[in-house]
């Protein structure tokens, strides 16, 4: 079941993305924010990828990726999709190949950890 | 050197702008070259590079396979955003695997036979590793 979006972010427009991972995983994100030193699970997450809502997903769909990391790690309660709307202009700093967005260190991840108290996100099953 | 040549022209292509890279045109223009050389691979070298290189033993090649006694042509190819790059190939190798066989994929890693037309090559073994803590590539044409 979706839990509902926090609270909104401010009138700049806004781009919804989602991450596919596990739901120990997405709370944690949810919780943390991206932080690339942040080690959910034995991993470090040095980045944050995602991609836009309709596809096409030529690097893979987030809803692939939450069963595959599911399926990796059995004990994290299963798949979960987290959900975020993004500023257009933090967006605009990640890195784009084509039906993903991806947050690096230098490339829109330090922006998107500080405006992330601040963003709408919601973390639901697919 | 051809082969040297070759990376780096399709990186200069393909990658060069650090924000907006074409890692589908990319993926798809190093089969053509694995379909020239073999085999091509690729594993996350440092901070910034990429370390391209045609593996030396490659499986049912024809022809083209390297000498074990050579060393194995190579190619750094430096990054901005490497390890990043280095993931996105793989995943588009794991949406290619996924898109062409029966195969249930896993986009974290996975090995399969795939067909793939790309200039007189069909038959393709690709494997990958995509995790935070190592990201690697092999394509051999068959």
């Amino acid at each position: 079941m979706a839990a509902p979006l926090s609270p909104n972010s401010p009138s700049e427009p806004t781009v919804l993305l989602r991450h596919g991972t596990t739901k120990l995983r997405a709370d944690h994100i949810f919780h943390n924010g991206p932080d690339p030193n942040l080690v959910v699970g034995g991993d470090t997450a040095n980045g944050l990828s995602t991609a836009p809502l309709g596809g096409p997903y030529p690097l893979g769909a987030p809803e692939d990726y939450a069963r595959g990391k599911a399926r990796n790690f059995p004990q994290e309660g299963g798949p979960a999709i987290l959900e975020i709307e993004v500023p257009a202009s933090i967006v605009a700093l990640a890195v784009h190949p084509g039906g993903e967005v991806l947050f690096l260190p230098g490339f829109g991840l330090e922006e998107l950890l500080t405006a992330w108290p601040q963003l709408s996100k919601r973390v639901y099953t697919p | 050197m051809i082969f040297e040549t070759n990376i780096k022209e399709l990186s200069d292509r393909y990658l060069a702008d650090v924000r907006r890279p074409d890692i589908t045109g990319f993926v798809d223009q190093l089969f053509r070259v694995a379909a020239e050389t073999g085999t091509v691979a690729c594993v996350f070298k440092e901070d910034k590079r990429l370390q391209f290189f045609v593996h030396s033993t490659p499986v049912g090649v024809m022809g083209s396979a390297t000498k074990p006694t050579q060393a194995p042509p190579t190619c750094i190819v430096e990054h901005e955003a490497a390890r990043g790059v280095l993931r996105m190939i793989c995943a588009r190798l794991g949406t290619i695997c996924k898109e062409r066989t029966a195969k249930d994929i896993s986009l974290y890693g996975d090995k399969a036979v795939i067909d793939y037309t790309v200039e007189d090559r069909k038959s393709w073994s690709v494997s990958f590793t995509n995790t935070p803590e190592r990201q690697e590539f092999l394509i051999e044409a068959l």
